[in-house]
Formats: structure tokens, sequence, C-alpha cells
């Protein structure tokens, strides 16, 4: 009987500037190094049953993500963890695994919400948030929630986002942080801090 | 700028980032003030394509299983990261410890193709490393060559303190050994070590003479320096190391698989092959422990593909057994098998039907020529109904596709040949049981090699090949068959560099400094080169176009490739009469002089 394995981890350092597609690439492979029973679609070209969430831009930073894997039976939770994060490169860590009932929706429906964070340099004259909200529904970029806080010589403007229905835009939300900031885009920091179920987030809220 | 600031900076900007990130699964973490030898294993072209070299995959592992030396990889970064670079001023750094490559020890540079012989140039530049060896000093790395570009070493010679000839393992152990012993004792001391050593050839021992007219005119060792360098060859696969924890690529580098090699050598005897006539004689690894080698390097990797690698799989001799074994361990790990290199032949397509790779991807082959004429004269020994029976006995098994490789230009090549390579697919086509299949011809230009029967043939000029690439196109049937060419240029240009003495240097050296990437078709400028070789004497064609003459010294003739050159010459007169010359394996001994007894170990 085939079981759906939750992974939980982390991706930073160096490991952002990798493509989507290679990241997959990377999961595959930790995946059979780390020895567990994997389960493979039927077909021509059989390939590991692995769901990711959505995409991140190159350099981004994922704090708290999750991919899904189907596996052809059950293993132990606690030894399929260490497995795993002893065949991911460095710049992975991989947090915890848990199993998901076999009626569960899928992974981008179960979490459908995320924060993200981008950093910037601090302007001389901060903008207050709503300046921020206006220009994100001019541009019709919808969100949840936005926060901007302001840290040492950065930055930062949070973003809870509803991804159930697509990927967010993240490059045009990014262009308008920046423009927000009075900074480059290439000199903003994306990173996706959490995906969550419901849309209550603690962290947003101040 | 600071190098970490740098990545930061410019990793998202450029194309493919994996490239230059490093710390991939299986690379080596070890700290270089540990070690008392650091290498830097380079291959000069971009990571997708160097990643996948076996060799250095080889040399990468045996050097980092010592406790007093460890290796590094870097690869040529592609344009936009070398434009960035030289902006930001960061020099070459490794992808391990990131530390400039100028800093190591010993740079090994593997020169697998000609057409990299100026990212070499370009690879040293961003290093920060003088080009030619009598510029370094001892605070420079000693830069070290292997590969098949040592079977003649000549072009790049004046750029290497020492060039490995031959299977390099135990090389690369002995240079390791005797720095990691003096590594402060003087550069002349150091060098005149090294060229005792067996393969190590040491270019500045060695003086080239050029007569009056300016052809080459014999080398001229210096007192101590061997009158001939052999190359070396390892006797005994089977004692040797088997690497199982190949560095694990982001990205998808040309050889996406896991790779077990088989056999070394063949003896075949195609007289265009360089790799046929270097690396003899034939040694196989056995059965069981290729098993548990594919187990090892399966476990390491990860990877979903097993490839059987070797200049000709299918003649290893348990390849049936090797193929079966393999097929059973393999069972439920979702793994699957492929053999790169199959002959024309019922054999080989029935080993093809006992892998996973079954009938998924086509089948390729290399009947090199068109006519019975032409493969007779490269000693191809494939007929013309052996390409039938094989053909069809693979698509009555289910294949669709298949892809035929031929050469144009071969010494004593006429139009009728040409025009043959057009009968031929024509004629395959014409055929009942061949309706189904679908053709992919593939035409390149044969480049005569150093140590091989065709190295006094004259190559045509990119004109000449020119008009008969033209020939044959309009000959060629128009329905179900597709071509793919090989430019006639980058060819004469291999040529040159294939053949050529320390005279090309100079070429190679301004040739690098307007561009790079020449075997990428984007980036290949043959204008570049003609520019870069205006006004050279000799010029090109005295290098390229000329038959040489058996009389004639040879720019490689003190490197040793154990295959007397009487035999080549014999292989080359056989060669003019279409006179076939059996495989020793399977008939006599040809007494090509490679395995006299003596000096295999």
């Amino acid at each position: 009987m085939s079981v759906r394995l939750e992974i939980c981890f982390r991706r930073s350092g160096d490991l952002r500037f990798l493509s989507h597609l290679e990241t997959v690439r990377l999961w595959h492979r930790a995946l059979k190094r780390a020895g567990l029973p994997i389960h493979y679609t039927e077909g021509f070209n059989p390939h590991p049953k692995v769901v990711f969430w959505h995409a991140l831009p190159l350099g981004a930073a994922a704090e708290a993500d999750r991919i899904e894997v189907t596996l052809e039976r059950e293993v132990d939770l606690a030894g399929a963890t260490r497995a795993l994060a002893e065949a991911v490169p460095r710049g992975i860590e991989v947090e915890e695994t848990l199993y998901v009932d076999a009626i569960a929706p899928r992974l981008g429906r179960r979490y459908p919400f995320a924060v993200y964070v981008f950093s910037g340099p601090l302007p001389a004259d901060l903008p207050v948030a709503a300046e921020l909200e206006r220009s994100l529904a001019r541009a019709g970029i919808a969100y949840e929630s936005a926060a901007v806080t302001a840290d040492g010589a950065k930055a930062e403007v949070r973003l809870l986002l509803d991804c159930s229905g697509s990927a967010p835009s993240l490059k045009r939300i990014a262009a308008e942080v920046a423009g927000f900031l009075g900074c480059g885009i290439e000199s903003l920091f994306i990173a996706r801090t959490g995906i969550y179920p419901v849309r209550t987030n603690e962290r947003t809220a101040h | 700028m600071e190098l970490a600031r740098f990545l930061e900076k410019n990793l998202g900007q450029v194309e493919r980032p994996a490239r230059y990130i490093g710390g991939e699964v299986n690379a080596c973490s070890r700290d270089p003030q540990t070690v008392a030898v650091r290498w830097v294993l380079a291959y000069p072209d971009l990571y997708d394509i160097g990643a996948s070299n076996l060799g250095l995959q080889v040399l990468y592992e045996t050097i980092n299983l010592r406790e007093d030396a460890m290796a590094e990889r870097v690869y040529l970064p592609w344009h936009d990261m070398q434009e960035r670079m030289r902006a930001a001023g960061v020099p070459l750094f490794s992808l391990e410890s990131r530390r400039p490559v100028a800093d190591c020890e010993i740079l090994g540079i593997t020169l697998q193709h000609e057409l990299t012989y100026a990212n070499v140039i370009r690879l040293l530049d961003l290093a920060g490393i003088p080009r030619r060896a009598s510029d370094r000093g001892p605070e420079y790395p000693l830069v070290v060559a292997g590969g098949p570009g040592c079977f003649n070493p000549e072009p790049l010679a004046d750029v290497f303190d020492v060039m490995v000839v031959g299977n390099g393992e135990r090389a690369a152990g002995r240079i390791t050994d005797i720095l990691a012993e003096g590594k402060s004792r003087p550069r002349a001391d150091l060098l005149r070590e090294l060229a005792r050593e067996p393969g190590c050839y040491v270019p500045s021992l060695y003086r080239p003479r050029y007569d009056a007219a300016g052809a080459f005119d014999g080398m001229r060792p210096e007192p101590g320096a061997p009158e001939r360098v052999t190359a070396e060859v390892l006797g005994d696969l089977d004692s040797s190391p088997l690497p199982s924890r190949p560095v694990m690529p982001y990205l998808e580098a040309v050889h996406d698989r896991a790779s077990i090699e088989v056999f070394r050598g063949c003896t075949r005897g195609c007289r265009f092959c360089q790799a046929g006539f270097t690396s003899r004689p034939v040694r196989e690894r056995g059965v069981p422990m290729l098993r548990e080698w594919a187990r090892r390097l399966l476990a390491n990797t990860g990877y979903g593909e097993l490839s059987l690698s070797s200049l000709n799989t299918p003649d290893h001799s348990a390849i049936r057994e090797l193929v079966l074994a393999l097929r059973e361990d393999l069972e439920g790990t979702h793994t699957r098998l492929s053999l790169p290199s199959l002959r024309c032949d019922i054999a080989s397509v029935e080993l093809a039907a006992l892998t996973r790779e079954a009938r998924r991807s086509g089948l390729t082959f290399a009947p090199e020529a068109g006519s019975q004429r032409m493969r007779d004269g490269i000693n191809k020994g494939v007929r013309e109904e052996d390409i039938i029976e094989t053909l069809e006995f693979a698509v009555a098994r289910g294949w669709k596709r298949a892809k035929l490789y031929f050469m144009l230009g071969l010494p004593g090549e006429r139009d009728e040949d040409v025009v043959a390579i057009a009968e031929l697919a024509r004629m395959l086509l014409a055929r009942p049981g061949l309706r189904q299949l679908q053709l992919t011809l593939s035409v390149s230009c044969f480049v005569p090699k150093a140590q091989t029967p065709f190295q006094w043939a004259a190559q045509a000029s990119p004109e000449e090949l020119l008009r008969r690439q033209s020939l044959l196109r309009q000959a060629l049937p128009r329905k179900n068959v597709s071509f793919n060419w090989h430019g006639a240029e980058a060819s004469y240009l291999e040529g040159l560099l294939a053949r050529g003495d320390r005279r090309l240097l100079p070429v190679i050296e301004r040739a690098s400094e307007s561009g790079c990437f020449d075997n990428w078709s984007e980036s290949f400028d043959y204008e570049r080169w003609e520019r870069a070789w205006q006004g050279m004497e000799p010029a090109p064609a005295h290098y390229v176009e000329r038959e040489r003459d058996p009389a004639e010294k040879l720019p490689w003739e003190h490197i040793d490739c154990r295959v007397a050159k009487s035999y080549l010459l014999q292989e080359y007169e056989r060669s003019r009469s279409g006179a076939i010359t059996p495989d020793c394996r399977a008939d006599a001994c040809g007494d090509c002089g490679a395995c006299p007894g003596g000096g295999l170990s």
C-alpha cells in the first residue's frame, strides 16, 4: 500500500541559485541515495512521484519548504529523516518527515498561503506601509496582508499571499517592492519564510 | 573585490549559476591547510561538459584518498561569468575551497580535444598564471597536462611543466609524492626528477630543431632527459581503484548517468582512430568486479542510468554474462542499463535488446564510409550486408530510429565514395524490411591524428570539404532521412592543432585573446583563427594539407605509444591497397609492438 510522505526542509546558501528543474533533479537523486522505497509512476518513462510547492525565483531562499513524495510502503520516520539529511547536499537541511493521509488534498491545497520576505537597503526616508499597499493595489497584485519593518541598515517587506489559485508573480511584486524602497530589483533578497494551511499568521501582524 | 561578495552579487545575474557554486554531493570538502599538496583539476571547457569526464573523476577520487594531498575542480566559466570576473578583478577560483587556482601546488589540465586549446590559455589568464612554463617562478603552481592531447603534446608544450602520456593514475601519484617530499626544492631540480618518471614528459628539457626550409627536424633532449617518453599503460585494471563517488552536478551534464569502464584499449584497428592505437593492449575488468563497482556507484549517486563504457563495449569477452548479471542486479531499482557504443552487427543489437534501454532511444552505428572501398581502406571491417542485416534485425525487434555516422575526406576518397553515402541511405530506405525506419545520417570531416596510420595523410582543405558536402547533399534522398553536418572549418583547425609543433603556440595565444569555446558552434569563429595565423611561417597548409613523407621527422616522435612506427606505416600502406588487418584477439598477432612482454605492469 503506497503512502504519502511530506518532507520539511530549509534551502539556503548558494543552493538558492539552483533553478527549479535543478532542484527537482537534486531531490530525485537524493531520494534514491537515501534508499527510500520510492513509488515510481507507471508508463514509458517512469519517474519518482514527487510534488513540489510553487517554484522560487533564482536566488530566493526557502526557510520552511515542503515536498511530498509517494513511497511504496511505510518506513520508520526518524530513520527516513536521518537518511534524507545525509543524502542532501550542503545548503539543504531536512527538518522532519511526516505522513499525509491518503485522502488529504494535494500539497498546494494543504498549504495555500505563503509568507515572502523582501529585504533591501533601508532608504533614508522609509515610506509608510500604506504606500506599498496602494502601489500593490494599483499594480493589481492581490495579497492578504503586508508589513514593513526596519532593522539596522535594512528594510524588510513581508507579504502574506494566497497562492491557492496560481503561483505568485514574484517578479512583479519585487518590482513594486523595489520601487517602494527606492532600490534596484537586483539588490532585493527574497526568502519564502513559510507555507501555511490557514490565513492567520502572527508574524505578519506586527 | 572579495570573492564572497562577488558571488553574492553576480550568481543571480549569470546564466546557470549552478556551474559555479560547488559543494555538490560527493565533492571534497577538506581544508587545504591540512594537506601538503593541493591539486586543482581543470577541464578547459564549460562545467556542463567537463563534469562528465571519467578520467578526471578517477584522478579526483584517487588524490582525495590521500592523507597528504587533496584535489579540487575548476572549469572554464562561460563568457558572461568571465566578463564579470574580469571586470571585478576576481581571479579563477576552485569550486571546493573557493581559493584562487594560482595558489595551488599543482594545476592539472586535461587535453581532451584540440578545440579546447585556446580555452587552456584563457583559463591560465583568468587564473593569473603566466602562460609559459619558462615565465613561471616557484610561486606558481606546477602546471601539468594529461589526456589524449599529450599524444602530440607539442602545440601546448611550452605551456606545461609536465605532460603525462597515457594512463595518468600512477603518474599523478608520483608527481604528488615528489612534490609532497620537496615543495621548496628548485623547480629545475623537480622537473629533472619528474622527467625520469614513466609517462612524464617535461617539455622544457627538449629543444625542437627546424631545418633551413622551416621543416621540423627532430627533438634534442637535454642531458639526463630520456630520448623518448613511453606512454603509461596500467596492466591490471582489476587492481586499480574504482572511483565510486563521482561528484553529482546540480545541472544536467552531458552524461547524466553512472558509468563503469568495462575495459581499456581496442584492437579492432580502425586506422583513423587515435584511441585504438594509443591504448593497446585490451585490458578487461572481470564481471564480479564490475558488478560490485556498479552497486557502489549507484548507491552513492542515485543515478537512474548505468552506462557500460569503453571504446567498444560489445567486445568485452564476457559481455553477455555481464549484461545479464547487471540486469538482474538492477531489477526493481528503476535504473536503466545502456550501451553507448555498438558495432554494426546482430550480436550488438541482441545485446542492446537485453538492456532496459531497449528501443526507447534509437540505435547508433558508425559505418564511417559509404563505399566498401573506403571502409576497407580505414579497416572498419563492416560490409554492406552487415549494415542491412543489422538494421533489418533491429527494425524487426521494434526499433524505429537509427543513426549512422560517416566521415568525409578520408584518405584516398573520390567523388564516387562521397556519393556512395547517399546511395547507401537510398538503398537502405528502399528495403521492404526498413520502411518503418527513421534514419539520421551524421556526417563529420576526417581529421588525421598523430600516432595513427593516417598521421602522414593529407587533410582536405575546408573549400574541398565544402565541395564534397554539397556533392553529398545533392545526392541525398529527400524523404525519411535527416542529416547532421559538422563544420569543415572547425575540422581544419582541429587538424592543424592535432599535428602541429611548438610554433603554433603564438597562434593559439592570439586566438585565445579574442575568443574561446571553439567547440561551441555559437562561439566558434573561423575568421578569428585566420587572423591569428596570418603571416605564420610555415603556413597552416604545411601542417594540414600536405602528405608527409615517411622519412620526414614528426614533431611527436619522441612520444612513444608502444605501437611501432613501422607498424603504423605498414597499416598506412595497407590502407591504400584496401587490405583488411584482422583483430589480433580473433586472429594472429599483427606484431604492432604494444605487448612486447615487458613494459606492462
